[in-house]
């Protein structure tokens, strides 16, 4: 947070000065936004015995019986459900992603590059979706999901995870696609190529940060995604983690030391994806504004 | 190597006609040069050309054989864009093979054509760099070398050099020159640079508001422009324009052809018309025309025999010669017969002579000055040349 300013150039040092200002006004917001974080950080560490009920964020134990506890959970037949849920959730995420990212990138190109009809009630459409609260699909989804016997399977979530990413997904990219420039596909028909080779040879390969910035928005709401995973699924070891996490919820008793532990480990793979993909996220979101 | 040939050849945007029937030869081996002021319709021909934009009406021929309906890769053309057009993620190597991958040529063949490219092209040093990593001469010359290693049949360039800094655009235009030298390409090269069209072109192929103005060698546009558009447009800076009325001086014995004698009166200037002139205006006869003469076709003289007088407004000495920008004097000729003073105090259009290097003159000078023996235009009230010695 302190604010290092290594040159000391005389307007350097005057802007320092009216940055603190700023500062001032963003620590409270700083403390208010981690507040919670602490306080699962805490709640993990408290081991299983029990929380205190005091209101400070920082841990007061070290305690990682919580942490061992969620993940050496098993059921009835001894079946390791920590292991079998967190291969549902990575599944279900990676397929979704790979699904969405499919299904909108050749979407997104045809958006980008051809003239047909239905080319603005379809762009239209896919930003329509976008302005009702997902769970007002929730029970269509429900009846179609049984109509397909999908439910409580892998791949009824995948389907509905990808479908309500496409949209999204098909304007980022069609967006990032509008940016390159014509005259390279015009290149490369003069060489050649069919629109096959140049969507995949020349336009996937300089969409990267875009794609980069789509796969994990897809990645990030299949993996977090409760409601409707907490509708399909039925049995425990077709779980996925955030519906095991709110199971620690129970109607009796709340297991908060497992709540947050539960919380912790699922936040982990979201944060080191992100920590991964920073470089072309910031490429990607920033995308159409500087052409390199 | 082919022919290219278009022949009515029309380009439409809804109601807007952007070309207009062009009739046009790019003949085997030959480096025509489009030229034309921006968004007259060149590159909208070279894309038609190249298959990237459909034709409106009229037949293309590539080779003999009718290309309207070909595909782009099928016509065996290749094009150089003004923007480069290289893909950024690929090597410089990668980028000059990419078309022959694409065309499935045998590996050491397309190995082989690469590195003739850059040797001849001098990139070799530079074949595992990105397109980024470039300068814009370089990135200018992996774009030449991505369409010569494909041996067309046609190359095009659209504005290859346009994106250049002054001095690299001069070196670029010998390296196109000498790739043509080479290769003797069929080359349909677009520009709206008359410097590169004359330094370039076999034939120069003028262009305005989508209609073709004149097809010729440049020393034939230069020396005989079909009109008052390409007299301006090629030649720098442009030929003087002034609108005169002609008619015939009485003063003077007829001619030895037997005709009168005519004169050009513009109010500001004045002068009797000898030899060429004399011939296309007695064509003409009398009305009005318009007198079109290059800076350096005006000569300083003494006072009683200045045809024009220029009262000096920009001063521009370039070392070799000095330009003069002005308007005519507002005074009367000293040469001006019985005029009446009134009608003489028009001013003409604002005029630009070549001077010796030598000369300085002052802003407000008023420098006398007259047409050299045999230069000079006349245009008809269309705007086309009058060409005394045939048909033009
Ligand atoms: N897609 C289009 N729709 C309508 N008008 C166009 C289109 N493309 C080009 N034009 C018009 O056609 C004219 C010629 O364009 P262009 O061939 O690019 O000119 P140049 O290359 O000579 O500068 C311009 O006036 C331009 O506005
Ligand atoms: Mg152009």
């Amino acid at each position: 947070m302190n604010d290092a300013q290594p040159t000391a150039q005389p307007t350097a040092k005057r802007r320092g000065r009216y940055a603190i200002v700023p500062h001032l006004l963003l620590v409270p917001f700083t403390f208010v936004t981690l507040y919670p974080v602490l306080y699962v950080v805490k709640l993990a560490l408290s081991g299983t015995s029990g929380a205190t009920a005091s209101a400070a964020p920082w841990p007061t134990r070290f305690d990682l019986s919580a942490f061992s506890t969620v993940v050496g959970r098993t059921d009835a037949n001894g079946t390791w459900l920590f292991g079998a849920q967190l291969w549902n959730s990575l599944v279900i995420s990676l397929l979704t992603t790979v699904l969405g990212i499919v299904l909108a990138a050749s979407a997104a190109y045809g958006f980008a590059r051809f003239e047909f009809p239905g080319r603005r009630v379809g762009l239209l459409g896919f930003l329509a979706t976008q302005m009702f609260p997902g769970i007002l699909t929730l029970i269509p989804l429900y009846v179609l999901i049984e109509a397909l016997g999908l439910l409580d399977t892998t791949a009824g979530l995948v389907l509905v995870y990808a479908t309500s990413a496409v949209p999204f997904c098909t304007w980022t990219l069609k967006g990032y696609f509008d940016t390159l420039p014509k005259d390279l596909e015009e290149s490369a028909i003069l060489d050649g190529a069919s629109r096959l080779t140049i969507f995949l040879r020349i336009i996937l390969p300089l969409s990267a940060p875009a794609i980069a910035v789509t796969a994990l928005f897809s990645f990030m709401s299949a993996w977090n995604e409760f409601v409707l995973a907490h509708t399909f699924l039925s049995s425990e070891a077709s779980f996925t983690l955030p519906v095991q996490i709110r199971n620690y919820v129970g109607d009796k008793e709340v297991q908060w030391a497992l709540f947050a532990a539960a919380s912790l480990i699922v936040s982990l793979p979201v944060m080191a994806l992100f920590y991964a993909l920073e470089r072309h996220l910031v490429g990607g979101l920033t995308a159409g504004g500087v052409k390199g | 190597m082919a022919s290219v040939e278009l022949e009515h050849l029309q380009k439409r945007y809804g109601d807007t006609l952007v070309v207009a029937s062009l009739d046009l030869q790019v003949r085997d081996g030959e480096l025509l040069v489009l030229v034309g002021p921006s968004g007259c319709g060149k590159s909208t021909t070279l894309r038609m050309v190249a298959g990237l934009e459909e034709i409106s009406a009229g037949t293309l021929k590539i080779g003999g054989r009718v290309a309207n309906d070909l595909s782009p890769r099928d016509r065996d053309i290749a094009m150089v864009f003004q923007s480069y057009a290289l893909y950024p993620h690929m090597s410089v190597y990668e980028n000059m093979a990419f078309g022959l991958r694409i065309r499935k040529l045998d590996p050491a063949d397309i190995d082989r054509r690469v590195r003739d490219a850059a040797r001849f092209l001098e990139l070799e040093p530079l074949l595992e760099r990105r397109p980024k990593a470039l300068s814009g001469g370089q990135r200018q010359r992996v774009a030449m070398g991505r369409a010569v290693v494909r041996e067309p049949a046609v190359f095009l360039f659209d504005e290859p050099l346009s994106n250049l800094d002054a001095k690299l655009r001069v070196q670029m235009r010998i390296e196109v020159a000498r790739l043509h030298e080479r290769l003797r390409a069929t080359i349909l090269y677009v520009t709206h640079d008359q410097v590169e069209a004359m330094t370039l072109a076999d034939r120069i192929a003028v262009m305005h508001k989508g209609v073709l103005q004149q097809v010729a060698s440049p020393d034939v546009i230069y020396r005989q422009p079909a009109n008052t558009f390409v007299a301006t447009f090629i030649g720098s800076p442009a030929m003087n324009l002034w609108p005169v009325t002609l008619e015939a001086d009485a003063t003077v014995a007829p001619g030895a052809a037997g005709g009168p004698t005519f004169r050009a009166d513009g109010g500001c200037v004045q002068l009797t018309l000898k030899g060429n002139l004399g011939a296309a205006a007695a064509q003409l006869g009398p009305g009005p025309a318009t007198l079109g003469v290059r800076p350096q076709d005006l000569e300083p003289c003494a006072e009683n025999e200045a045809e024009l007088r220029l009262r000096v407004a920009v001063v521009e000495p370039l070392g070799a010669e000095t330009y003069v920008y002005g308007n005519a004097a507002e005074k009367p000729f000293a040469a001006a017969s019985s005029r009446d003073e009134a009608t003489v105090e028009r001013v003409a259009s604002p005029s630009i002579v070549r001077l010796d290097p030598q000369t300085r003159p002052r802003l407000g000078d008023v420098i006398p000055l007259r047409l050299r023996a045999g230069a000079g235009h006349l245009f008809a009230a269309d705007g086309l040349r009058v060409d005394a010695s045939g048909a033009p």
